[in-house]
């Protein structure tokens, strides 16, 4: 039943060219954002917010694998400009994007991901979205973090960032769900 | 070719992930300076570690070169303290009456060796270009080697102890008795030492050396430890002599020039023409 209505609301969707433009549109906006609002936001003087991913996880579905990983390539390496940190948040925004396809297979419902739908909380339900979110951020904040520190000697104190990192990042990526990303 | 390049089409996913990520890593080493000073620590740890097992296993095919160098070395300190009269302070080693260099050693490597035979004969690298001449004594080390019996151009040839036409006259260190020492053919551990009468005390463990009676050998060169005593009834004692030098693992032979040598014998054989 409730497929159907969302499938309905399928109709109204933006078309082809307007998914490119929307998507390029989103991918300056985030990297603003994130280069401009948030990382002056240093929680406790370590945490620091990576909504910017919200990008790669918001792609349609039907994104070539070569496209999203050259994306999360661009996205990362933007970020890392303005951040003064080259390579960083590139090599993790990568790792995430290779993780993605994985994730989505994983986590994908028995009919399989419809066409004309986005991997958001509109179309799947909020249950499905923080498995699939809380998964591929951790894995971009391990990555990142892991980077960052660069050594195991640290580990716990390593995890301990990583953790915190991901649940406020994922708590912001859901709540945008409700507020920027309705549809 | 063709398979190869539609191989990286087929897993264009994974090698672009790679390709990026090599590309992000260049990035992060190059301008991230406490990133690239972990990497480079980092690396330098493994390097070095694996230069340090592999300089270890490589020192092993110097180590030739390097016995030689030390040979010779050796061998030129032992005429430095020759030369300085300073022998006598150094226990088991050759006392020179003469306060200048009475005895020479030339560093040599053996070339062939036997010990399986009953004439066995050992070859060595230096010959009469190097100053080598019959009747100079061949020790190593460890103790008495043999004698030069020929030499050639470059090379020489040596009797071994362990050779049944060899003979020396080698002592007990503790008491001056001397005797005779010859090898029975068998063991190249053992060789029996002669002609000490059966009054002297010889018990197992003594240090026997050379006597230096003949020009050849100077005196306290170590020949080995006695084994066993047997006594069959004779006037001299049968005692079983284990030789010091490991006559299977000679490598480097030091060769002795008597300075002496020509001055003795022909004082002896005016002495025996008289």
């Amino acid at each position: 039943m409730r497929i159907k209505r969302r499938l309905r609301n399928l109709k109204t969707a933006p078309g082809m060219i307007n998914i490119y433009i929307r998507n390029i549109l989103s991918f300056f906006t985030v990297v603003l954002l994130q280069v401009l609002l948030l990382d002056n936001i240093q929680l406790g003087g370590y945490l620091n917010p990576y909504f910017y991913v919200i990008f790669i996880l918001l792609l349609p579905f039907e994104t070539p694998k070569w496209l999203l990983i050259i994306l999360a390539f661009m996205l990362g390496l933007s970020v890392d400009l303005f951040n003064g940190t080259p390579g960083m948040h590139a090599s993790a925004s990568v790792f995430m994007a290779f993780m993605r396809p994985f994730t989505l297979k994983n986590f994908s419902p028995r009919e399989g991901y419809e066409s004309g739908t986005f991997p958001r909380v509109y179309y799947y339900g909020i249950r499905w979205f923080a498995k699939y979110t809380i998964i591929m951020i951790l894995s971009h904040q391990l990555f990142l973090f892991l980077v960052e520190s660069f050594h195991f000697s640290d580990i716990l104190f390593t995890l301990a960032r990583v953790i915190l990192s991901t649940v406020l990042t994922s708590l912001l990526i859901l709540i945008s769900q409700f507020f920027i990303y309705r549809k | 070719m063709r398979n190869l390049l539609y191989f990286f089409l087929r897993n264009n996913f994974v090698f672009l992930f790679i390709l990026l990520e090599g590309l992000s890593f260049l990035l992060i080493f190059q301008y991230n300076a406490f990133q690239r000073s972990a990497f480079i620590g980092q690396t330098r740890n493994i390097t070095s570690a694996l230069q340090d097992n592999f300089s270890g296993l490589r020192s092993y095919f110097h180590l030739r070169i390097e016995n030689e160098v030390l040979s010779i070395q050796n061998a030129q300190l032992r005429n430095e303290l020759v030369a300085r009269g300073s022998f006598e302070k150094i226990p088991g080693m050759v006392v020179d009456s003469v306060s200048q260099t009475a005895y020479h050693y030339i560093p040599s490597r053996v070339i062939t060796s036997s010990i399986n035979k009953q004439y066995n004969y050992l070859t060595v690298n230096k010959g009469s270009n190097h100053g080598i001449y019959p009747d100079m004594a061949a020790i190593t080390e460890t103790g008495v080697v043999g004698i030069v019996v020929a030499v050639s151009d470059n090379y020489s040839t040596i009797i071994p102890v362990l050779n049944r036409n060899f003979r020396l006259s080698a002592r007990l260190k503790k008491n001056l008795f001397f005797g005779i020492v010859e090898w029975e053919g068998r063991s190249p551990e053992y060789v029996s030492l002669r002609e000490i009468p059966v009054h002297v005390d010889v018990q197992p463990g003594d240090t026997v050396v050379t006597s230096g009676f003949s020009a050849v050998f100077p005196e306290g060169i170590l020949v080995g430890t006695i084994e066993s005593i047997e006594d069959s009834g004779g006037n001299f004692h049968e005692i079983k002599v284990k030789l010091s030098t490991d006559y299977r693992k000679l490598y480097h032979v030091n060769l002795i020039r008597f300075a002496h040598k020509a001055e003795i014998e022909e004082l002896e054989n005016r002495t025996r023409n008289d």
